[in-house]
């Protein structure tokens, strides 16, 4: 679903990601950790079309972002840490309005969208009331609505209570049962190890691990966090 | 406190960021100090004092810019002003909040912040064209200083008002019934300022007779420094050239600007400077939801905007109080005072047409400009580059259609132009708002203006500053121009003044130019879209 070869970013003489070799398969939940300021955002923009690599190619669904951007924007949806919403609308309204965005309609569904993320209580509220988690629950609701075959998320249970990242763990899961691959970036190690098919473990802007949480674990400590602090300090 | 603010601003000025936020903050102040000096110069030659029965105009100036300004540096100082953001940020209050600091430091911290940063923008909007009526009409000084204490003392007085209002909201928190208590004095207090707006227009003769009086020698040392000060002020006159028409579109523009910018100030002052948590209160949804792209768009920007924009409301209250003139009026004997001699010099002195400059820039949002947020959003969805580009013309055209419409309409209702001239007015005026949305749509979408990508350059004061500046200008420029032509081919409504031939000429060249301006900013501001989110 994901392929990337030889992504490199620049911003004047830093490099932010270094010829970044990536493969997500399609169905698959792919888990991008890194430390602060190791390139995992910078990594999704570019995935996303919103920062331009200075040298690599990216194709999604087997179309290349530079050849056809158009058709390409169709196959994802992107949920940033900073939910997008607009403060006037409803929630149920933003969810109506990114939904026509893809040419899809939702209005039918709404109710059930914001159930599966406990938020249909909020349904007439005003996106400007609602606290970070809720936002991030709302977009959430929003671009799951237009059922894309990949979600790209960055830092999704930043600001969620303990049930709303349980409910988010068993909504990834249930989406993976229906075919839909997911890259998600998180500094939550216990979301990865739940629901993740593949990690992969970005340092300073390189790709140090790539693989089953099983299979670095044979190679590295015992559970998920000494692997990572492992991998990360090595770096150092 | 005080020390990590001012490491913080050190540290901001040092860094290049920074210094371009300093940048677009200086540009601001200056743009503040030369329209501050223009009105100054310009109400000294404008008849407007005369008008009002002042004969040397010169005192009554001083009551008359402490009275027009004193909204608009209400909204100033509580608006978004970059300056005041850059200079006052206020996100780790919050910080000081949860640490062992005493909250009454912390609460005396905020206010004196909040105090400066009025004070600061009042003086920068309000006193500058004061010590230029003051030094251009060569008062005794000692009159001068008491001119010079009456705007401090107006100042103070509504920053109290201000304190007052945030001490209310703070003690009430954000309980959803209260809420509509503090809406209610919002507009009571709107309304207020508006009545002694017009009522110091109205009887500020008075006023003048009685500052008049003051009458002492002055101190050696102010006469020096009144020196000094008359050599850019009078630089500046110079460059201004001050016309008699242009005063009165000032002014005006201050009343739009007060009126407008009043529920703001209200709402920025409940909800970011006090921390209050918006209500949650339930919202009814609209309908049906449009399927297509654009109709979402323009849908979601109409539903917005009437959510968002409760000072139209009020604005449309206060112009049917305006208008509305049967003896039960209340207001009728305020008006009577204050109405005649608004209509004498914004209408029948043709200088009613700026209104629609001065709306224009104030209704101006770019063409993503108001949806940066959501950049993210639209910029990763497969929206075609056209559907926006034509959502945003429907979004930020209808503003400027509507005010050429009101304009015209308050024109010939209040003003009792003639329908020769409105019609003159509409026809001349329509270019000049197709071109105005053309550049636009160009501006608002310059790629150094909208940050979708981080290497952007600039820092964010110059990039919300900058298009306004530009688009101010052109909206000034156009208008103006429109306004000479319309008054040269149309008049009053007494009959044409050119032959027809020349009218239609003059029109159908205006028409033409207009066109192909809007096509050509149209496919720039296509241009700059796709180098902003793609091509596709």
């Amino acid at each position: 679903m994901i392929d990337v070869r030889g992504l490199t970013r620049r911003f004047g003489d830093a490099v932010a990601v270094q010829d970044l070799d990536l493969q997500v398969a399609r169905g698959e939940v792919f888990g991008f950790l890194g430390p602060n300021g190791a390139g995992k955002t910078t990594t999704i923009q570019m995935l996303c079309g919103l920062l331009r690599p200075s040298s690599g190619s990216m194709a999604i669904g087997g179309v290349n972002w530079q050849a056809d951007p158009d058709s390409v924007r169709r196959l994802f949806a992107f949920a940033p840490d900073t939910p997008p919403l607009y403060e006037y609308l409803t929630v149920a309204e933003y969810c109506d309005f990114v939904a026509s965005l893809y040419g899809v309609t939702v209005s039918d569904r709404v109710d059930g969208l914001l159930e599966q993320l406990d938020l249909l209580d909020r349904r007439d509220h005003l996106c400007k009331s609602l606290s970070h988690g809720m936002r991030k629950k709302a977009h959430l609701a929003a671009i799951l609505g237009i059922a894309p075959p990949l979600l790209v998320l960055d830092e999704p249970t930043n600001g969620l209570d303990p049930q709303g990242t349980r409910r988010f763990k068993d909504l990834i899961m249930n989406l993976r049962d229906q075919g839909t691959t997911v890259f998600l970036s998180t500094h939550v190690l216990d979301v990865v190890e739940e629901v993740c098919d593949r990690i992969g473990v970005l340092q300073k802007g390189r790709l140090l691990a790539l693989g089953t949480v099983d299979e670095l674990r044979r190679d590295g400590g015992e559970s998920l966090e000494q692997l990572f602090l492992q991998l990360t300090s090595g770096a150092h | 406190m005080l020390r990590s603010e001012w490491r913080a601003l050190r540290n901001t000025v040092r860094t290049k960021e920074g210094l371009q936020a300093l940048a677009g903050t200086l540009i601001v102040f200056a743009c503040l100090v030369l329209v501050g000096l223009a009105v100054g110069s310009m109400l000294m030659e404008s008849d407007l004092l005369e008008r009002v029965g002042a004969p040397d105009g010169s005192m009554l100036s001083v009551v008359v810019v402490a009275l027009l300004l004193l909204p608009a540096l209400l909204v100033l100082a509580f608006a978004k002003v970059p300056c005041r953001n850059q200079l006052f940020a206020g996100s780790h209050v919050t910080t000081w909040l949860a640490s062992p600091v005493g909250s009454r430091r912390i609460v005396t911290m905020i206010w004196v912040r909040q105090v400066a940063g009025a004070y600061l923008a009042s003086l920068a909007i309000a006193g500058v064209p004061m010590v230029a009526v003051v030094v251009r009409a060569d008062l005794p000084i000692v009159t001068a200083l008491a001119f010079l204490v009456v705007l401090l003392l107006v100042v103070g007085a509504a920053v109290a008002l201000v304190l007052l209002v945030m001490v209310v909201a703070t003690r009430v928190g954000s309980g959803g019934r209260w809420r509509q208590v503090l809406l209610l004095l919002h507009f009571a207090f709107v309304l207020a300022l508006v009545v002694l707006l017009l009522s110091g227009v109205g009887r500020g003769a008075q006023l003048r007779s009685w500052l008049a009086n003051v009458q002492l020698d002055g101190a050696w040392i102010f006469q020096v420094l009144v020196s000094v000060a008359r050599l850019p002020v009078e630089l500046a006159f110079g460059v201004w050239s001050p016309q008699s028409l242009v005063a009165p579109m000032v002014l005006l523009g201050f009343v739009v600007v007060a009126l407008g910018g009043a529920a703001r100030l209200y709402r920025t002052a409940f909800e970011a400077l006090l921390c209050a948590t918006p209500s949650g209160r339930v919202t009814q949804s609209s309908g049906a939801w449009p399927r297509t792209a654009v109709a979402s768009l323009v849908h979601r920007g109409f539903v917005e905007a009437w959510r968002a924009r409760g000072s139209l409301v009020l604005v449309s209250i206060l112009g049917a109080v305006a208008v509305w003139r049967p003896a039960a009026n209340p207001f009728v004997p305020l008006l009577d005072d204050s109405i005649p001699v608004l209509r004498e010099v914004f209408f029948l002195q043709d200088s009613w047409l700026p209104l629609a400059s001065v709306l224009a820039m104030l209704l101006f949002l770019g063409v993503i400009g108001d949806e940066q947020k959501q950049l993210s959003l639209l910029a990763t969805s497969p929206l075609s580059r056209g559907d926006l580009l034509r959502s945003r013309v429907v979004l930020v055209g209808w503003p400027f259609l509507l005010t050429v419409v009101m304009a015209a309409l308050s024109g010939k209702l209040v003003g009792g132009v003639g329908w020769l001239a409105t019609i003159g007015f509409v026809l001349t005026a329509s270019p000049c708002v197709l071109i105005l949305l053309g550049a636009s749509l160009a501006v608002g979408s310059w790629p150094a203006f909208v940050p979708v990508h981080s290497e952007v350059p600039l820092a964010s004061n110059v990039r919300s500053v900058v298009p306004v500046l530009v688009l101010s200008a052109v909206a000034f420029g156009l208008f103006y121009a429109q306004h000479l032509a319309r008054k040269n081919l149309f008049g009053h409504g007494d009959g044409p003044h050119g032959s027809a031939g020349v009218v239609a000429l003059v029109l159908l060249a205006a028409w033409g130019v207009a066109v192909i301006v809007l096509v050509a900013t149209y496919r720039l501001a296509h241009r700059n879209l796709t180098t902003l989110l793609g091509p596709q």
